[in-house]
């Protein structure tokens, strides 16, 4: 098994994903729901992509 | 009557801005309980970003775990299958929180606040909840990044669950939380 140090370069991005997220405020809420659907469906197709993800050779 | 040059300017400017502010809705609305809901949804709204954008870093977090060899493919299986769950749910719940935005909702009727309830309830509460207790079947050194990235969609779980009046969320939360310390 990895060393939990591996978990840090990737704990650091995550952080600073998370940070630029709360820094970025929306000007409205109209603007909001369009980032939040756009993200949403983005997720959705990711979401999709790493269930399959190691099924790739299975009939 | 005769025009001078500033009040054609100002008619060639200022009323297609006017005609531009009330057709966009962005004219600032009288002081009424209007404005408290406007705000209301509008920080609904961000917390519904913040939660899709919580749920991407998971997604991210998970495919990175996997890749690392830190969870198997049935328990990485199992929480894409989750996550597959909030996004489609999340999808719904920015429908109806657009929905109530643009009809320009002032005040919940009891149907139209059940209806939001049972929405939250089941397609981001409920998913959440396994993903807690998915979670909890790793070791900390498995799950350190996936924790990480879902702490962002739980703050933001109870924002949006604090502004539709949902405060017993936190309890529920933390009572499964408990369950698996």
């Amino acid at each position: 098994m990895p060393d939990k140090l591996e978990w840090i370069p990737i704990l650091t991005e995550l952080g600073e994903d998370i940070v630029a997220r709360i820094i970025e405020k929306s000007p409205d809420a109209k603007s909001a729901l369009l980032k939040a659907k756009a993200d949403f469906e983005a997720a959705e197709k990711e979401a999709g992509d790493l269930r399959r993800k190691g099924h790739e050779n299975e009939g | 009557m005769k025009l001078t040059k500033r009040s054609t300017t100002f008619r060639a400017v200022a009323l297609p801005l006017l005609i531009l502010a009330l057709l966009t809705g962005t004219l600032p609305a009288p002081a009424c309980n209007k404005d408290e809901t406007k705000k209301s949804l509008a920080v609904a709204s961000e917390a519904a970003k913040d939660i899709a954008g919580g749920t991407r870093d998971t997604i991210k977090a998970v495919g990175q775990a996997f890749d690392k060899k830190l969870i198997t493919l049935e328990q990485k299986d199992k929480l894409a299958d989750l996550l597959i769950a909030i996004s489609k749910g999340g999808q719904k719940g920015v429908a109806a929180i657009s929905a109530l935005e643009a009809s320009g909702v002032t005040e919940l009727d009891l149907n139209q606040a059940s209806a939001l309830n049972a929405l939250f309830d089941t397609e981001v509460i409920t998913p959440f909840l396994d993903l807690i207790s998915e979670l909890a079947k790793l070791s900390p050194s498995q799950s350190a990044a996936i924790r990480a990235a879902l702490s962002g969609v739980r703050v933001a779980i109870l924002l949006l669950s604090q502004k539709i009046g949902r405060n017993d969320v936190e309890q529920i939360i933390l009572k499964r939380e408990e369950a698996y310390a």
